[in-house]
């Protein structure tokens, strides 16, 4: 047994003292183990709580996210690079054609903080536009749907929001210059936290 | 008195016994108490510094879809919130980033701790212009949306302020336009501006902020302004721009809509060379000069009115006059 301050008393008295030692040794020992097992517990609640929040702060960055995709949706057909400029609502397919088959304009990639911008020709489709989607190349212009305007390659989940606008593009009817539209869909893909 | 000994105390009546179990898990619960109010006080920073941070991705997302064009009228957004807070707006120069960026931090007053701590996170925006001073602070915060354009749209640039403006003797086309937008008084003389009011005076000396014209006209599409002692070139909406930034902002930001009309007219100069079978613009030599502008005034840092600023300005006029063949913008 260990030597402490009170070994001497408890040696001067009965039998009946070495029975309280232990008896209180035994009470330090259940105290230990209670006030353990709170510490114990409360980590465990703690590490509960902390996951719990976790868990909502990435629930809470998808959602801006998402907030952030409609937004952007919402307000690039009025940007500079994306307008045709006659009014409102009205993408360029030029433009488009430019900042997604150019090389020397993939630099306005940096200006969106989205995970994907792609534009889809709605209507009116050839009979080959309708039944396949045919990326757009300074080759196969205007005769095509799909402009991948930018993709971020890091993202591996997304999830994605559309709007519709008109897709013009200049024409030419032998006379003079023209719009020639027709309907597009933006879609916008955002990031999904993992 | 009998000499009190161990052993007499303990048989002593009016004595209180407190065993070592007792004392052991006085000692110890002390400690995990001390410890969890330590460890709850640690973990509120962070958590204030994370609703901090939404609150500022928040702020963008409300921000983003201010494009002109949208249904955005010239009356001014409000943002109102609940808490007294600090809005932080950092400019970044084209550099790393091709177009520069924005940055906006937030700071929001708290009973618990330190009344004003470290701002959030801070939120980057690659295409949105803010002209603001460095730092806000209050309960309701303005926002002013304007074209900036070269003739064509380059970009919207936002106006955030937070203090009441006095314009006095502005022009018609100011008085128009800002007529409806929060905050803003429009006066005819200096002394009809309410007390704490930051004065805005036109050819005249006698204000907070002045602007002098340098447009042929007199009417203000182009001149200086001079704030806090400082001169600062502007040409259209970007009057409102000098006048509600800082001159650090301003010079920044002007660097930032530089890159991206540089940008912009080889966007242009390649679409007018595709549709040049259907429609020939001629605007070829005007718009490769406008980028090497663009790309000049970007790295000269400050606008002058002498220096590419100028050039700038007055090619954009001439390509205005020269697009109404093919409309390309």
């Amino acid at each position: 047994m260990k030597k402490t301050a009170y070994a001497g008393y408890f040696k001067m008295g009965k039998k009946s003292n070495i029975i309280i030692w232990k008896k209180s040794q035994l009470k330090i020992q259940q105290t230990a183990f209670m006030l353990m097992a709170i510490f114990i517990f409360f980590v465990l609640a703690g590490i509960f709580f902390i996951s719990v929040s976790m868990q909502g702060t990435r629930q809470e960055v998808t959602r801006l996210e998402r907030e952030k995709a409609i937004a952007t949706a919402a307000s690039i057909v009025d940007s500079a690079e994306f307008t045709c400029g006659t009014g409102s609502l009205c993408l360029d397919a030029d433009k488009l054609l430019l900042l997604s088959a150019d090389a020397g304009m993939q630099d306005f990639g940096e200006l969106w903080h989205v995970a994907a911008i792609k534009v889809r020709k709605v209507s009116p489709l050839s009979e080959q536009e309708s039944a396949e989607d045919i990326e757009c190349t300074k080759m196969n212009y205007p005769d095509c749907n799909i402009f991948s305007v930018y993709s971020n390659e890091d993202v591996s989940k997304a999830g994605a929001v559309s709007s519709f606008a008109a897709l013009c593009r200049k024409e030419n009817n032998g006379n003079y210059a023209y719009d020639k539209c027709g309907i597009g869909q933006i879609n916008i893909a955002y990031r999904l936290a993992e | 008195m009998a000499e009190r000994t161990a052993f007499n105390f303990r048989h002593d009546k009016n004595a209180f016994e407190m065993s070592f179990a007792f004392m052991f898990s006085i000692i110890v619960g002390a400690i995990i108490l001390f410890s969890a109010l330590y460890i709850t006080t640690k973990f509120i920073v962070p958590q204030r510094h994370i609703s901090q941070s939404e609150a500022a991705k928040s702020l963008s997302a409300l921000i983003d879809p201010l494009e002109t064009g949208s249904g955005i009228s010239s009356e001014a957004t409000i943002i109102k919130v609940t808490a007294e807070t600090r809005i932080y707006s950092r400019c970044y120069r084209p550099g790393e980033d091709i177009f520069g960026r924005q940055g906006i931090s937030l700071a929001m007053q708290s009973g618990i701790g330190e009344k004003w701590q470290e701002p959030g996170e801070e939120t980057a925006m690659n295409n949105k212009y803010i002209f603001s001073n460095s730092t806000l602070q209050g309960k309701n915060f303005y926002i002013l949306v304007k074209q900036f354009n070269m003739p064509f749209k380059v970009a919207d640039l936002i106006f955030l302020y937070d203090e009441k403006y006095c314009f006095v003797n502005a022009p018609r086309w100011i008085k128009d336009d800002i007529e409806n937008s929060g905050n803003i008084n429009i006066s005819s003389y200096i002394g009809e501006c309410e007390t704490g009011s930051i004065s805005v005076c036109f050819n005249s000396y006698a204000c907070d902020i002045n602007v002098f014209d340098a447009s042929n006209d007199n009417s203000f599409s182009s001149g200086r302004v001079m704030k806090e002692g400082i001169y600062s070139d502007y040409s259209g909406n970007l009057l409102y721009a000098a006048i509600f930034s800082d001159s650090e902002i301003y010079e920044c930001n002007l660097a930032r809509l530089m890159a991206r009309l540089e940008k912009l007219s080889y966007l242009y100069l390649e679409k007018s060379r595709i549709i040049e079978p259907k429609c020939s613009s001629g605007l070829n030599e005007e718009l490769a000069e406008m980028a090497n502008n663009a790309m000049a005034l970007k790295q000269e840092g400050t606008p002058s009115s002498s220096g590419s600023f100028g050039s700038i300005i007055s090619l954009s006029e001439e390509i205005d006059e020269k697009d109404s063949i093919c409309r390309i913008f």
